[in-house]
């Protein structure tokens, strides 16, 4: 779908936006205590890192076969 | 034998229907409001316990079992269970929950998902734009109570079409295709949202105060909370809902992978993505923007009864204040990334119903496909024409809730005490990309059991005061209908075997 890579650089250019212009950065410090800071840089930072990591194991291992894709009764490649 | 012999296309389009049948509105709008309500930051503490103990396990249990059955030609769990213990006629009937929550889950979540359709339609049309809060809220309240020219029947009937077609077209062509446009299309909407969640900005566009504000709320942990039961019980409940663990669909997609292929590693990139959706974007959205445009003690008291009413009566008036090309464009990235989390779960609830139908009685893709959509059709009308009498909410709460605890309850029974855990053990690994911590043959033993059977147990003062309590007409109804659907699947099992039996 050429419409996704569009959407994906529109995002970045306006969270590049965001950050030069700084507002996120004091907006957190300013707001958020530090307790819940941790606890939120914590939380979503394991739930990240364990989802990158999986899903960079299955994209590293070893490519499966499609060969054994089979027929259904149907008569339609499944 | 099966004449059912489909199989994914990919290795991703697997992971990534896996994913989207975990993935639901519940990442959305459950999750967030669970964690205000049971300690803050603190709930996450329980969560992730309660997933590692027993989501983690259920999925591999779930995927093995299905893998297993799949290999004798078994797709759905009446027979999967069968394969497990031949010799008891019993786990037959238990397996009878994989077709029968299925069933009556998409009932009443197909409807759920045809108001994100309408909203997606009327953000398009620009139908909020100019209505007041209280404008948005009486919408809502009208479109399901039928006062808007029948507007939700036509969205439910749409929506029921598409899940029927795009099943219809089997796993490969349809469900693993549905799942490959989906999901990244809900990743994109809900790093969208959540980026204008947590950068909104006190005095911009009407907001009270920053969306940082909300994650503050959200994130402050209450450490107290961990000492309670009750946070503990909603912990492990929040996992059963955003896993889809306990309703046989795992077991079903699972029944379509290759024998020798991968479960291990599948099962932890569709698990961890679900956790990914729910805890960094599910997080991200809701609360931050409410709390925002309306301070932290009226979203307080809205989150009382639930997550609903925050998403569909508040959210699409705040997104009005951010001018009409942004608030269309915000909203339709809400109710379009809640529709794709809810279409690829609902397609997964299709599939073990066709699943069974093609192995047991030979019929073929589309005619199963159509089947599944008519008895839906059926079974869900009452909850769309007495949504206000408590047919929906009784379908939830049976099919839903206690359903699903029961299931996975006997089934890692079955799995880590009839099959044994030796062969558990085994059929696991076989095959797998990554190293399962040894441990883990232990927790699956022991410790998931005891969670479940603790959660059970739990839940049980609840059940019975449910019984206790008959409820309208329309309640009782319900439950009737529930019943004799368990029953006629009971039955149409039943058949299934006499047939098997007479075929040897």
């Amino acid at each position: 779908m050429p419409v996704l890579p569009t959407l994906f650089m529109w995002l970045t250019v306006a969270v590049k936006q965001e950050f030069n212009s700084n507002r996120l950065t004091p907006s957190i410090l300013r707001t958020m205590t530090n307790l819940a800071l941790i606890t939120l840089l914590l939380s979503q930072g394991i739930v990240t890192a364990f989802t990158g990591y999986f899903l960079w194991k299955v994209l590293n291992s070893p490519p499966e076969s499609t060969e054994n894709l089979t027929q259904d009764s149907d008569g339609d490649v499944a | 034998m099966s004449s059912n012999q489909e199989s994914w296309g990919s290795r991703l389009g697997l992971i990534l229907a896996m994913a989207g049948n975990a993935v639901g509105l519940g990442n959305f709008l459950r999750f967030p409001v669970q964690a205000i309500q049971n300690g803050g930051g603190a709930f996450i503490i329980p969560y992730l316990v309660c997933f590692l103990l027993m989501g983690i396990p259920l999925l591999w249990v779930e995927w093995a079992t299905g893998r297993f059955g799949g290999k004798k030609g078994n797709h759905s769990t009446p027979f999967i269970l069968h394969e497990l213990d031949p010799k008891r006629a019993l786990w037959k009937y238990v397996g009878v929950f994989g077709i029968f929550t299925n069933i009556a889950v998409a009932a009443y979540y197909c409807y759920l998902e045809s108001w994100t359709l309408n909203y997606v339609w009327m953000f398009i049309q620009g139908g909020f734009n100019g209505m007041g809060q209280d404008g948005v809220a009486n919408y809502f309240s009208s479109y399901i109570t039928l006062n808007q020219n029948y507007t939700a029947i036509y969205f439910w009937l749409l929506c029921l079409f598409l899940n029927t077609y795009i099943l219809s077209k089997g796993l490969s062509g349809g469900v693993e295709k549905a799942a490959k446009v989906g999901m990244p299309l809900l990743l994109l909407f809900g790093l969208f949202l959540a980026y204008k969640g947590i950068t909104l900005k006190a005095g911009e566009f009407g907001a009270l105060l920053d969306g940082t504000v909300g994650l503050n709320f959200l994130w402050t942990p209450n450490f107290d909370s961990i000492w309670n039961t009750k946070v503990w019980l909603a912990a492990a409940g929040q996992i059963f809902f955003t896993l889809s663990v306990g309703m046989g669909s795992i077991q079903c997609y699972a029944a379509y992978v290759r024998s020798k292929q991968d479960i291990a590693l599948n099962a932890m990139s569709a698990g961890w993505m679900n956790e990914f959706v729910e805890v960094v974007l599910g997080s991200s959205i809701l609360i931050p923007i409410a709390i925002g445009y309306l301070g932290v003690d009226q979203v307080v008291e809205l989150t009382k009864s639930g997550g609903l009413g925050l998403g569909f009566k508040t959210l699409p008036y705040l997104f009005t204040q951010w001018g009409p090309w942004m608030g269309a464009v915000a909203g339709i990235c809400w109710f379009g990334l809640l529709f794709f989390a809810g279409i690829t779960s609902s397609l997964a609830m299709g599939t073990p119903v066709m699943a069974f139908l093609r192995d047991e009685f030979g019929w073929k893709r589309g005619a199963s496909a159509w089947t599944f959509g008519l008895i839906v059709l059926v079974l869900g009308a009452p909850t769309v024409f007495f949504f206000n009498e408590g047919v929906f909410d009784e379908y939830d709460y049976w099919a839903g809730t206690v359903s699903l605890v029961l299931f996975a309850l006997l089934e890692v029974i079955l799995f880590a005490w009839v099959f044994g855990m030796d062969q558990g053990w085994k059929e696991i690994n076989e095959g797998a990309d990554m190293k399962i911590p040894t441990v883990y043959r232990f927790i699956i033993q022991y410790v998931t059991p005891l969670i479940l059977l603790a959660v059970f147990l739990g839940s049980l003062p609840d059940i019975l005061s449910k019984i206790q309590n008959p409820g309208n007409h329309y309640v009782q109804g319900a439950r009737i209908l529930l019943l004799a659907l368990y029953a006629g699947i009971a039955y149409a099992v039943y058949v299934a075997y006499r047939r098997r039996k007479a075929r040897i």
